[in-house]
């Protein structure tokens, strides 16, 4: 029997999709070894015709998958599941389970995923969820609950704790004596950072000048794409420059760079502490955190998406910072980053308390650990077929199809309160109800 | 280090009001381009013919290029405006306006096209480079570059090229390159001889290993050879353009560049790897071989000559009727594009 994994030919553009899809094929690898079954992959390119999609349909159809698992956020398998859809309509017994590691844009493609709403009916499907909010976000626009949860996997060879890198990095960036916070990710406005040089300019005037920031990643100017709002290339790094000045951050917060793996495996063992306040609609999951808890770093989150799925599995490293609403956004409480940030700062760095941590997260988030969650779900025979999505769903669709550049504003011009029902649940700690 | 910043902010203030509310607000007023300067068909064909040099990209120094600048005293609205120009849009600018009448606001130009600065505007001029923010000391040499090329009339020629080829020659990892053929729209069905992109590319990539990526696969390439790549915006006559969106997309995806940091003084961060320095003092030479064949010579920018350049028509619609520079001026701003490279 065979499991046939699917991902795009060549690396994606999203550093953090780059890991996540490594380490899903390196799990199935050793999921296929641990049950005994064959592991195959198929590399598509990033854009496909239907004819094409047919001509990859008919390999796989030579092929005979048990179960075929699409692996990357690009190209949407709408064309795929099409295609598979006539070639097994006369022999549906046969068809193989589909899974779809869900990444953080399903929201964004829900037209696709409408456009094959009546072929996935036609298959037995699993969703995998990377968190249990999103887990529940893919729920309320399905008429059966069909998603699962499992984590996108981290290498447990590529993040660890290592004291002499940790040395050997505050030697290098001359951070010995500072208690240091981290940031890695995209700089970007979904992000928060100006909320974050907010909250770590708060701790050094209240608390401890020695502090440093550390903060690695690229720059981007994507704005709020679900508001139609836009920025000129450019306009973050001025926003930066400003809110640097404003918050007297020149000199306390060093800007690193976008950094590779080993740069990055680095600087998680030289901090103290990972920090992100993002509340990005998309922040599914979170690489960055996930990464850095494999360090053993500890971390202040947002309590929001992803994050309080981190938070759930590791209560005595994750540190989650209460979300409000400020009008129509949701923003991260200042002074709540700031408690949280004080509080790891008090406790301070230990050591043989973060090497020690490194096991128990390696046994949740590692590529052997996923590896195992895997096997019940490819091994999932007797479930019902897919009932389709619910009338929500299609709610959600026609905001895309009406306003493609603005699905989700308002007539005022800030978020609508459908986009409040949306990603409503996000903000609550509770991983398993919606209530606050 | 706060500390020399704000020094150098003051500095760069000094110059020109770059930093505060008030310049912010006028970036941000700047960037809301359809409140102050509709784009017309004129605008559109050219930008569009200068793509992607030609994109938007956010600045505090707020760049456009002259042929946008519909009336000259719209720009008073701002306290600066940078022109990305070339040579030939520069000189048709200063031909347009050989005299800044009724303008208040400061205007900043490249460096290295100071010669072309007519006498009379010297008190509203400012000139800009761009600079990386690595030092030399940390500089190690690359194996790799990304080259941007363009392929325009007088863009570069046989002699630019075979620089190039040396340059290219340099590399021991791969070379990468963008490349593209800027047409102008309206006549873009018209039976140009455009050989010459041709023929320059053979001579260029012959016996180079070269591996033509498109400008959307950059980032691709860039995570797998980045940290070892250079990069060049190909301008060798600064001709069609002086500062390109592409040199900032570059280095903000963090690649060196050969525009190596100088100093820290009057410096203008346009990202955490880049930014601009600004000067008061060009390199204006009055014995300038150059400066004496345009001014002397020629009567530029207001003598008979360039009387003959036909008036700037706004009300066209018609992408072929359109046009900016007659095909004398683009000769000789060729002419003068290529002498000011040989004095530099």
């Amino acid at each position: 029997m065979t499991i046939l994994v699917i991902q795009k030919k060549g690396q994606s553009d999203w550093k953090s999709c780059q890991a996540i899809t490594s380490n899903l094929h390196q799990s199935y690898e050793l999921m296929g070894k641990s049950i005994d079954e064959e592991v195959r992959t198929l590399d598509i390119p990033e854009a496909i015709t239907d004819f094409e999609a047919m001509e990859i349909g008919q390999e796989i159809l030579k092929i005979r998958p048990r179960v075929i698992s699409f692996i990357d956020h690009y190209p949407h398998p709408a064309s795929i599941v099409r295609s598979l859809r006539k070639l097994f309509d006369k022999s549906r017994e046969d068809a193989p389970l589909l899974v779809f590691h869900i990444f953080g844009d399903f929201v964004l493609n829900c037209l696709e995923w409408k456009s094959i709403e009546e072929d996935l009916k036609f298959f037995n499907i699993q969703f995998v969820a990377a968190s249990h909010k999103q887990a529940r976000l893919l729920n309320s626009f399905c008429r059966d609950d069909r998603s699962e949860v499992i984590p996108f996997p981290v290498s447990d060879l590529d993040y660890f704790f290592s004291e002499e890198i940790r040395i050997r990095c505050r030697q290098k960036y001359n951070i010995e004596n500072d208690y240091v916070f981290l940031y890695t990710g995209r700089l970007s406005y979904q992000k928060n950072i100006t909320t974050l040089l907010r909250s770590f300019s708060t701790f050094v005037k209240s608390f401890d000048k020695r502090a440093k920031l550390l903060i690695a990643g690229p720059m981007d100017d994507l704005a709020i794409p679900y508001l139609g709002k836009e920025a000129l290339p450019g306009t973050f790094f001025f926003h930066w420059e400003e809110s640097l000045h404003e918050y007297g951050l020149e000199g306390k917060v060093i800007y690193l760079g976008d950094l590779n793996k080993e740069e990055l495996f680095e600087v998680y063992n030289g901090s103290d502490c990972y920090v992100s306040l993002s509340t990005h609609n998309d922040e599914d999951y979170g690489m960055s955190p996930a990464e850095a808890l494999a360090t053993g770093l500890p971390c202040v989150l947002s309590q929001w998406g992803g994050f309080i799925s981190f938070g759930h599995y590791f209560p005595g490293v994750v540190n989650l910072v209460e979300v409000e609403r400020h009008s129509d956004r949701n923003l991260p409480q200042v002074q709540s980053a700031f408690k949280n940030m004080a509080s790891q700062f008090i406790q301070g760095p230990n050591l043989k308390e973060r090497s020690d941590s490194v096991i128990n997260i390696h046994d949740i988030l590692g590529i052997h650990a996923i590896s195992k969650k895997l096997a019940p779900i490819c091994n999932h025979r007797n479930r019902a077929h897919f009932q389709g999505f619910n009338p929500r769903f299609s709610k959600l669709c026609a905001q895309f199809e009406n306003n493609p550049q603005s699905p989700f504003r308002a007539a005022s011009g800030g978020y609508s309160l459908f986009y409040e029902e949306v990603y409503g649940d996000y903000s609550s700690r509770d991983i398993m109800g919606g209530e606050k | 280090m706060s500390e020399n910043i704000r020094k150098n902010e003051k500095k760069v203030n000094e110059l020109l009001s770059c930093y505060g509310h008030i310049a912010n607000e006028e970036t941000a007023l700047f960037n809301k381009r359809s409140s102050w300067n509709n784009e017309d068909t004129l605008d559109e064909k050219y930008l569009e013919f200068l793509a992607p040099h030609s994109r938007r990209y956010f600045s505090r120094l707020r760049p456009l290029f002259s042929f946008e600048v519909k009336s000259l005293t719209s720009l008073n609205a701002f306290s600066h405006i940078l022109f990305q120009d070339g040579v030939l849009h520069l000189m048709r600018f200063f031909q347009r306006f050989p005299h800044p009448k009724g303008l208040i606001s400061k205007i900043l130009i490249h460096e290295n096209l100071t010669m072309i600065t007519p006498r009379s505007w010297r008190e509203h001029i400012l000139y800009y480079r761009l600079q990386g923010r690595e030092n030399p000391s940390d500089h190690i040499e690359k194996e790799n570059l990304f080259l941007h090329i363009s392929f325009a009339q007088y863009h570069s020629d046989e002699r630019a090229v075979e620089e190039l080829r040396e340059v290219l020659k340099k590399y021991k990892g791969k070379v990468f390159a963008i490349a593209g053929l800027n047409i102008m729209r309206g006549e873009d069905y018209l039976n140009y001889d455009r050989s010459y992109a041709f023929e320059q590319s053979s001579m260029l990539f012959k016996g180079i290993d070269v591996e033509f990526i498109d400008l959307q696969k950059v980032s691709q390439a860039i995570s797998s050879f980045g940290k070892n790549s250079d990069f060049l915006v190909y301008n060798p006559y600064q001709y069609w353009f002086s500062d390109s969106y592409l040199d900032h997309f570059f280095f903000n995806l963090g690649l060196s560049s050969l525009h190596v940091y100088q100093g820290s003084d009057n410096f203008i961060p346009m990202g955490p790897h880049h930014g601009m320095v600004i000067s008061k003092d060009g390199s204006v030479c009055n014995d300038s071989a150059t400066y004496k064949f345009l001014f002397e010579d020629m009567g530029y920018p207001a003598g008979e000559l360039f009387k003959l350049e036909p008036p700037v028509d706004r009300n066209i619609e018609d992408y072929f009727k359109v046009r900016y520079t007659s095909q004398a001026l683009e000769k000789l701003s060729f002419e003068v594009a290529k002498r000011l490279r040989k004095e530099r």
